[in-house]
């Protein structure tokens, strides 16, 4: 490489015309735009390509603490669909992920009111949304642990006062997915405010002055006009959200922990991956289940994409 | 569906800012009225205001007798077409067209026919299926004039509809405005800072001026008599030459105006004497800026074969019948006998 191109660079850099390197305009530019990328691309290499390929690799090799690397091909794969514990990590991160996508009504729900005409303290209520995203997991999660509290909490208290039972929120099975998925769309919620904000914003109020010239009401206007103006950022936030929940560990790991009896059946694919990476040191198992999750990933999204055709308007 | 607006002691102000003072103005049934004045002078507002998409400080409106000036923008059956077309990007032409209707609750079969004769009238029938962002700028208007023209509405709202298009498609659409208004003969207003498309296409000018009314008629009353300073100067193109000083006194006025058009140019002899400027070719007419010793720069409008060249000497001559003479407030005065101002 560096013979070839080392002295195009310079006949580059010289705005020499020699015959032998000399560039088209075309070549130049091109030239110019993979210099400009080459650091991003270098960095993009070193730590995305690699640790994904690296991860490939191991997913086909049986590992130990002080054992070395031995080729064992599709044998953690297999074993994948038969581990029970894969099963459930899974089922539990699309629960979460399902349950994570109730964050996107909501955002467009306080997004709109954000988004009213006149409304004082805008950038008040811009931070207090936002002040979940920058807390903490670690302290989000010991807080809700807190609410949670079956005996203490603010919330079974709050059920008592309306005449229902206390609910152990972080030691049953299903209900602490949904509890955690609950804590998860209010730390996340911010975020998507802001974005769906900023999509809300870009609508044009012509469009708005039009429809209601044309008859529509207020209901009418966000449903037929609003929404579908604003669905590419609705699709974004679906997209990133789905991504976040199926990758969520720090909130599951916090508020229920190894300890949790109901630890197990409350795994999801990412604290399993912990779970059999770094408790049991088994890397390779380890890196076949964060591929399979990268598969799912890719699968989900894909079907975003897909589905996207139906309801997202690009004008 | 009569379509006559009436406007009365209405103001408007956002805030501490008033932007319309007092507006009194009344628009006949099929009128083709044209809101015009330079920016900022409070024209869209007050079409805004008819339309419903502004509340009205003080004052009533008032369409076909209706009190409307609470009612929503809805009720008050008028169409608006807006400057950006505010075309809803994410449905098809069709669905464009057919969205009033379909607020309005019209049955399938009557929005259906509706859409057809509207887009045969504009030309759109083989672009129904098109989105939006699919059109040429010409065909978005027509678009958004579809749309208008199928809620049969008691009058039409036009806001500077014809700004975002090129010269040639300018001329083009303001005809099929003029045309669609002969056609529909329903009450139009249309609002434009451009007094060639006031003057082509009104039958009545409202000229304005930091929200006030300056003076309202006909296209030709506003050209020949123009009821102030700033009416003489907003209406037509050049614009009118204001001269001052002692040569206006002379005729008992402050100021004295003369039309590009009604001075003659010559090499050879007449009342004042100047050195061409530029002189701008136009085919069929030349714009010539001429720098006078008593009068400053004056403004000729002279035949498309006149050659001049910067710098050539010349002599002007006023047509000493459509000068205009205004008082110290501004405001037209009639002529006197033997009005005459060159010594």
């Amino acid at each position: 490489m560096t013979d070839t191109v080392a002295p195009r660079l310079r006949s580059v850099a010289n705005g020499a015309k020699s015959s032998c390197f000399a560039l088209s305009e075309r070549q130049r530019e091109a030239l110019t735009g993979y210099l400009f990328i080459l650091p991003l691309f270098l960095g993009a290499a070193v730590l995305f390509f690699y640790p994904i390929l690296r991860s490939f690799e191991l997913s086909f090799m049986q590992t130990g603490v002080f054992k070395g690397e031995t080729f064992v091909g599709l044998k953690h794969y297999r074993h994948l669909m038969d581990d029970p514990k894969m099963w459930q990590a899974m089922v539990n991160s699309m629960i979460y992920a399902l349950v994570g996508l109730l964050e996107v009504p909501l955002a467009i729900f306080f997004a709109s009111l954000l988004n009213t005409p006149g409304l004082r303290f805008l950038s008040f209520y811009r931070v207090l949304f936002f002040l979940p995203v920058v807390t903490m997991p670690t302290a989000v999660g010991m807080v809700w642990q807190l609410l949670y509290n079956v005996d203490y909490g603010p919330i079974n208290q709050g059920l008592a006062l309306a005449g229902f039972p206390p609910v152990s929120w972080l030691t049953q099975p299903v209900i602490v997915i949904v509890a955690v998925a609950a804590v998860g769309i209010w730390s996340g919620l911010g975020q998507s405010i802001i974005l769906i904000l900023s999509g809300l914003q870009t609508v044009p109020p012509d469009l708005h002055e039009a429809a209601e010239m044309d008859g529509a009401g207020p209901l009418q206007r966000f449903f037929r006009i609003t929404l579908p103006m604003i669905s590419p950022t609705i699709f974004l936030v679906a997209v990133l959200n789905v991504i976040k929940s199926l990758q969520v560990f720090d909130l599951i790991y916090i508020m229920v922990g190894p300890k949790n009896p109901v630890f197990d059946q409350a795994q999801t694919i990412v604290t399993y991956f912990f779970e059999v990476g770094f408790v049991e040191h088994d890397r390779g198992y380890a890196a076949a289940i964060v591929i399979s999750l990268l598969a799912m990933i890719m699968m989900v999204t894909g079907l975003q994409f897909y589905l996207q055709k139906k309801w997202v308007h690009y004008g | 569906m009569m379509g006559n607006i009436v406007l009365s002691k209405v103001k408007k102000s956002f805030g501490p800012v008033t932007v319309i003072p007092q507006v009194d103005l009344d628009i006949a049934d099929g009128e083709f009225v044209v809101f015009v004045g330079p920016s900022g002078c409070g024209k869209s507002t007050l079409l805004r205001l008819i339309a419903g998409l502004e509340d009205t400080t003080s004052g009533s409106i008032m369409i076909d007798g209706r009190d409307v000036t609470d009612e929503a923008p809805a009720k008050r059956k008028l169409a608006m077409v807006f400057q950006s077309y505010a075309l809803y990007p994410h449905m098809t032409v069709a669905k464009n067209i057919a969205f009033p209707l379909r607020m309005a609750g019209e049955s399938a079969d009557v929005i259906d026919k509706k859409v057809k004769d509207a887009a045969r009238v504009l030309n759109l029938t083989n672009y129904l299926e098109r989105r939006p962002g699919q059109l040429s700028g010409g065909q978005r208007q027509r678009v958004a004039i579809g749309r208008a023209i199928v809620r049969q509405p008691t009058a039409f709202l036009f806001d500077e509809p014809l700004s975002n298009l090129d010269a040639a498609l300018r001329g083009t659409m303001r005809l099929e405005i003029s045309e669609l208004h002969q056609q529909l003969k329903t009450t139009m207003i249309y609002v434009t800072h451009d007094q060639v498309e006031a003057m082509t296409m009104a039958d009545k000018i409202v000229v304005l001026n930091a929200g006030n009314i300056e003076q309202v008629g006909s296209p030709m009353e506003l050209y020949q008599t123009p009821k102030n300073l700033f009416v003489a100067g907003f209406i037509g193109s050049p614009k009118m030459n204001f001269i001052e000083g002692a040569a206006a006194a002379k005729q008992g006025a402050k100021t004295v105006g003369i039309r590009p058009e009604h001075i003659a140019i010559s090499t050879t002899a007449g009342d004042w004497r100047g050195k061409v400027g530029v002189a701008e070719h136009l085919g069929s007419d030349t714009f010539i800026h001429v720098q006078t010793e008593e009068h400053g720069t004056i403004n000729v409008r002279a035949g498309g074969d006149v050659v001049v060249r910067n710098g050539d000497s010349v002599y002007l001559t006023p047509d000493v019948k459509r000068l205009h003479r205004f008082g110290s407030d501004g405001n037209f005065m009639r002529p006197h006998a033997g009005f005459h101002l060159a010594d």
